[in-house]
């Protein structure tokens, strides 16, 4: 037998009689929908924890449907497409992880302009891109890049040398670094008549010597065929090796930087982390 | 609107054979808000002359600078040293 209830006021059915309770609808004797004393309303619970709370799967099923989150949106589209809409202007959308049972961080920011930051990563970046924490978080894992950092450095030969043109730049991907100068010597002093330092970081202490790249010299301290640049495990100096004449081995460490020389180079090495 | 620049090092590490390095980072500020930064990265190898470096740099230097991590890390220098010297 089906029983209907029927509203006896033209307002409709409004409230329970037992203010104290909560007012549940069953079928096959299990609760389907109950509303409790505090107007929270549960399906498929019968102890409803929110204003809404749903003990199981929602579904919508229309080409195009959106749930409201303020003025923000999970939406699908017609094709099925899905999109998280964040309508606050200038507002950024965060992911969250819990890495304690009591604490959630952000893990992933995607701002309104289009930077996606890492976790600790600043958000104030121009452009559009991937941004990493200022202080990297290094990964021992063979397969995750986690750090990028484009600078200046100084490159020097020590002493007392005085230069016309000292600049650098550098470019850190993951572990790999391209350091560029151009150094230009005014007076050497007491400075090093063969080799540079200042590199921005340490080169990895299990590397293997790493090598570089010349693309001009002039005024050498000596007469010189050919030049070479590395970068020896575990330093932060470039060092050099020359050919004055026909050689089977390079000559290492010569003295060829001196008054007035010009070198510009690219030092590529790995680092530690 | 107020643009500021602002130096500070935000960064400092001593590598395990005792070299510095430090890193002086530039920040742009329009009305407290940073919009831009850029770095400039040194390095320090033990016992290399410190004038003109900053005091904070220094200091750390003096101290991780022991009359052990000088030698060792000549040593690791002199080690690491390729071919046949000029």
């Amino acid at each position: 037998m089906t029983t209907t209830i029927n509203a006896s006021t033209v307002s409709g059915l409004v409230n329970t009689a037992d203010t104290s309770g909560i007012l549940q609808l069953q079928t096959a004797s299990t609760a389907a929908l109950t509303i409790d004393g505090s107007q929270q309303v549960g399906v498929g619970t019968a102890s409803p924890a929110s204003l809404l709370h749903v003990a199981g799967n929602i579904r919508t099923s229309s080409g195009a449907n959106y749930a409201q989150f303020a003025n923000n949106f999970l939406r699908s589209n017609a094709s099925g497409s899905f999109f998280y809409d964040n309508a606050t202007v200038g507002q950024s959308n965060e992911f969250r992880t819990s890495v304690s049972s009591s604490l959630d961080t952000t893990a992933l920011t995607l701002t309104a302009s289009g930077i996606l930051a890492l976790r600790n990563a600043g958000t104030s970046a121009t452009g559009i891109g991937i941004t990493f924490p200022a202080t990297q978080s290094a990964s021992s894992d063979a397969n995750t890049l986690d750090d990028y950092e484009e600078g200046t450095w100084t490159p020097s030969v020590g002493g007392t040398a005085t230069y016309s043109g000292q600049v650098g730049q550098y470019l850190k991907i993951g572990k790999f670094v391209f350091a560029s100068f151009d150094l230009t010597i005014n007076l050497i002093g007491t400075g090093s008549k063969s080799s540079i330092t200042g590199l921005p970081f340490t080169a990895g202490s299990s590397s293997n010597t790493q090598a570089g790249t010349v693309a001009y010299w002039s005024d050498f301290a000596i007469s010189t065929t050919s030049f070479y640049i590395r970068v020896d495990s575990g330093g932060t100096t470039i060092t050099t090796a020359s050919t004055t004449t026909t050689q089977i081995t390079v000559t290492n460490t010569p003295n060829v930087l001196g008054n007035g020389t010009r070198l510009i180079a690219t030092a590529i090495y790995t680092s530690n982390a | 609107m107020a643009l500021t620049e602002t130096k500070i090092i935000d960064q400092i590490t001593v590598t395990e054979n005792g070299t510095v390095l430090y890193r002086e980072a530039t920040r742009i500020l329009k009305d407290g808000e940073q919009i831009a930064q850029t770095y400039h990265r040194s390095s320090l190898t033990p016992a290399q002359d410190l004038t003109g470096q900053p005091a904070n740099v220094v200091a750390i230097c003096n101290a991780a600078w022991t009359d052990e991590v000088v030698a060792a890390y000549q040593a690791q220098v002199a080690a690491s040293q390729i071919g046949t010297s000029a």
